[in-house]
């Protein structure tokens, strides 16, 4: 009888623990980042750190997602011309406009249990168009959406002159709470971003909709987020997320192998070269996902320099870069060498045409020679009919070491085909607000430029981005760079909107991107997850988006 | 002594008004703004909406224009709101002072403790082995980098031995000061490690000198006993150049912590002074940097009286003759 209670007694306790295991134990979930985002309020400085705080707590209604086409979040499905929901309207003006219906899905509601209605929408759209509102990204609102109207408690209707190529593309609109903010609001439009419940109250419950809700909040510090009872989505697993903010990347190392953090984001966490020696050393013990991004490494090329207007010697430059053994030998081969500055996971993405640059010295020298730098010099470096050196100068931005180092590698790849470079670095205030932007560099400058799925180059590529006192230095065509055929490329698929006719514009601007070279393009970045074992279903986006959109399809064992 | 303190007051109110000045004027002349290094990282940000957030933010308008706004406000109590933040500044800086005043409070003590009696012995027993050691580990403390030092702590107290967490200011959503203790450890280890070299190298030196004086050989004929005359005789005289070294230290400490803080993840004034800064945080940048000007008006104002209190030929009207 003992026996039997004792045999009992044990396999009800195996179950009961069995049981609980099958429960995880991983109830809390600490993340690791770098950095710590400035403010909370969504639609004001978009900053990663912050998208990635309101990716677990505030929902867009429109997003890319993981396969880098544009889904629904707070919407029920994306407009097109097919499901009715996309028409082509000419406003009284003349202008050509579409007209583009969303409807909110049935079931949501912010973290106080009211209902998220059209009333959100156009209290919001009211505030993103307020002159005064600090709203990021506010052509969205001021200049491209210009009608909002509510046909229900669910539907609405937007008319926008601008992206007309993508019109149900709004990631960038974000729906505020008008039952808590909207009084705020009228209160002081001009201090509304200073005053608004995100950053006065963030443990109001009500300002969020998305999977948790903010419960504490320590500025610089962590942020402790536990699970939304009013969200209507798939159940997240974990009852709370602590996200941990820990500036120095090698201290956020440590603090992940003492147990402190759970794991590193990618979004905001180690460089890849720290992440290349993590994996060495500890691959037993953690996964790494390397993930290429639409962030590129470039050079801009200063345009308005004689030497590098010759076509010739920007596409020397490049075939003298052996930029497959750079990421090879630096990166352990994780960063994709860039042909132009659309990635190839971008669906508008295309090789047909496009001329590739693989490293090629003899061309290289070829080129350098019908270019006129017949010479070489006792020194090594080439030289013209005229006896000048081809000496560049390459800057790039301080605190970046993997990026110095990068440099100093294409300094020897030029070296060995007769360029000189003198290598500069600045820091990244200096370089954005001065060398850069008003175009003082006198040749070449190593940077990166983030961009988004199916986002036209207008503002890198087009002779309309070359920054100028005229427009207030404010275009990112940092090399000077006139194509025409790109400008022209560009500007059709503005407006040419059949799959044809975008197909066609978009591999003409990646074909006239290579073929005339207005940047040297380099690689695509690469950002890693460091996760535990124990942990699934964390994946980056690979865009700016963050991947705690995504929180509720997280799993731990 | 009023009279003293009223004119020193003054003076701290002109530095502050020149120092608010000159701080504005320089975070107003570097290169840039953060809207112009938002345009590089965001895809979105189109050149109008760049233009429409530096009118919003006052960054088109004069820095003269800026700073006397700025000033005027101020003057009438109103410091205004971090722009990195968005909170009031005042609700920015002063955790953040109070955050500094510990981890300072701490490593002085901690510092002066170490320091004391590590000068004291080895400037009675110069050129030993002992003193040879004291030098060794002093040279090794003001040599080492703080970065690698913090590191190294983090490595073996948090990572290998799992002794006390590796960053942080507190257990998550823990307010008890006691639960504030394991997280100040490493960086007071740090900070203390980094300043008791320098001290007791200037402790040994001050007091190498004082027991080298006449008053010291008289005091020790006329049988006074050691300890009398190195803690309440040559101490006392000796005391005058440390002081002024601590209270540089003071200055040093309020807002000079930043790769400490950073490390640890300790939120104090050294960071968020460079964060301001480098984030055209006006409001919060000049009310950080004019506290630590403040903080280091008043350490010198202290050290005066201190100097007057060990120095009885000190007076607050001059040096008697």
């Amino acid at each position: 009888m003992k026996r039997a209670f004792a045999l009992t007694a044990t396999v009800a306790l195996v179950a009961l623990c069995g049981g609980a295991a099958a429960q995880s134990k991983h109830t809390t979930l600490t993340i690791g980042v770098s950095q710590f985002g400035s403010n909370l309020l969504p639609p004001v400085e978009n900053m990663v750190a912050k998208e990635y705080l309101l990716g677990f707590t505030h929902r867009r209604l429109t997003v890319y997602g993981y396969d880098w086409t544009l889904e629904c979040q707070l919407c029920t499905e994306i407009p097109t011309v097919e499901n009715g929901r996309v028409e082509a309207v000419t406003l009284p003006d003349g202008r050509t406009a579409r007209s583009v219906r969303f409807t909110l899905r049935p079931d949501l509601k912010w973290g106080d249990g009211i209902p998220i209605t059209t009333k959100d929408v156009l209290f919001s759209y009211e505030y993103a168009k307020h002159p005064l509102s600090g709203v990021y990204n506010g052509t969205l609102t001021s200049i491209d959406i210009i009608d909002l109207k509510a046909l229900d408690d669910r539907s609405f209707v937007i008319t926008r002159t601008l992206n007309q190529c993508t019109p149900a593309q709004i990631n960038d609109f974000r729906v505020l709470p008008a039952h808590l903010e909207e009084k705020k609001f009228r209160a002081d439009p001009a201090e509304y971003r200073l005053k608004n419940g995100y950053d006065t109250d963030p443990t109001n419950p009500g300002l969020w909709n998305g999977p948790y809700r903010i419960v504490s909040y320590d500025r610089g510090a962590n942020t402790v987020m536990e699970r939304n009872p009013y969200w209507s989505g798939q159940r997240p697993q974990f009852d709370r997320i602590v996200v941990k903010t820990i500036e120095n990347t090698a201290a956020l190392e440590s603090n992940l192998k003492a147990g402190d953090i759970d794991f590193i984001a990618a979004e905001n966490g180690l460089t890849i070269d720290q992440s290349v020696a993590f994996q060495k050393r500890n691959k037993d013990a953690y996964d790494l996902e390397f993930k290429s991004q639409l962030m590129y490494e470039y050079l801009n090329v200063n345009q308005d320099d004689p030497w590098l207007k010759d076509l010739r010697l920007r596409q020397a430059l490049l075939y003298a870069l052996d930029r497959a053994a750079i990421s090879a030998r630096i990166f352990e081969g994780q960063q994709t060498v860039a042909d132009t500055t659309i990635h190839p996971l971008d669906k508008v993405h295309t090789d047909d045409g496009v001329t590739r640059y693989g490293f090629d010295k003899a061309k290289a020298v070829e080129l350098l020679v019908a270019a006129g730098w017949n010479k070489v010099g006792a020194d090594g470096v080439r030289m013209n009919d005229k006896g000048e050196r081809l000496a560049l100068e390459l800057g790039t931005t301080s605190g970046n070491k993997v990026r110095e180092l990068v440099q100093q590698v294409m300094q020897k790849m030029w070296r060995d085909v007769g360029v000189e470079t003198r290598l500069k670095v600045l820091p990244p205030r200096v370089v954005f607000g001065e060398a850069l932007r008003k175009r003082q560099f006198a040749h070449l400058y190593l940077t990166a430029y983030s961009t988004s799925p199916g986002l036209l180059p207008e503002a890198t590529l087009h002779s309309r981005g070359i920054p100028s006192e005229a427009n207030g230095w404010a275009g990112q065509n940092y090399s000077g760079a006139k194509v025409p055929a790109l400008d022209r490329a560009i500007d059709e698929a503005q407006v040419k909107c059949s799959a044809d006719e975008q197909k066609k514009a978009w591999g003409d601007i990646q074909r006239q991107t290579a073929a005339e070279l207005p940047i040297l393009p380099l690689f695509f970045r690469v950002n890693t997850n460091v996760t535990p074992k124990w942990l699934h279903g964390v994946r980056q986006t690979g865009h700016q988006y963050s991947s705690t959109m995504w929180v509720e399809t997280w799993t731990a064992d | 002594m009023a009279r003293f303190l009223t004119e020193r007051l003054l003076q701290a109110l002109l530095v502050l008004l020149v120092m608010s000045f000159v701080v504005y004027m320089l975070i107003g002349l570097m290169p840039g703004d953060p809207i112009d290094l938002m345009i590089a990282s965001d895809p979105n940000l189109t050149a109008a909406d760049a233009v429409r957030l530096k009118a919003l933010y006052g960054l088109d308008k004069p820095v003269i224009e800026r700073y006397f706004n700025w000033l005027m406000a101020a003057l009438s109590g109103d410091l205004g709101y971090s722009r990195l933040a968005a909170q009031p500044t005042l609700a920015v800086v002063l955790p953040r002072m109070g955050n500094t005043a510990i981890l300072m409070a701490c490593t002085l003590l901690l510092a002066l403790g170490i320091a004391l009696p590590a000068g004291i012995y080895a400037a009675r027993k110069p050129y030993t082995k002992l003193d040879t050691l004291v030098n060794f580990l002093c040279f090794g403390g003001i040599s080492m980098p703080s970065f690698w030092l913090a590191l190294l702590l983090i490595i073996l107290f948090a990572v290998t031995l799992g002794w006390l967490p590796a960053s942080g200011m507190a257990p998550v959503g823990s307010e008890r000061f006691a639960d504030r203790l394991p997280y100040l450890v490493m960086p007071v280890v740090t900070l203390t490690l980094l300043n008791a070299g320098v001290l007791t190298r200037h402790i040994r030196a001050a007091m190498m000198e004082q027991l080298r004086q006449d008053y010291v050989r008289t005091a020790r004929a006329k049988g006074v006993g050691e300890t009398a005359v190195v803690w309440k005789h040559a101490l006392r005289n000796g005391m005058i150049p440390i002081v002024t070294i601590i209270s540089h230290d003071i200055g040093t400490l309020f807002s000079g912590a930043v790769v400490t803080e950073t490390i640890f993840g300790y939120l104090g004034m050294g960071k968020l002074i460079y964060d301001s800064v480098m984030g055209n945080d006006f409001n919060v940048a000049l009310v950080a940097l004019l506290a630590a000007t403040a903080m280091i008006l008043l350490a010198n104002l202290i050290a005066d009286v201190a100097y007057a209190a060990l120095d009885p030929r000190v007076t607050f009207a001059g040096r008697k003759a």
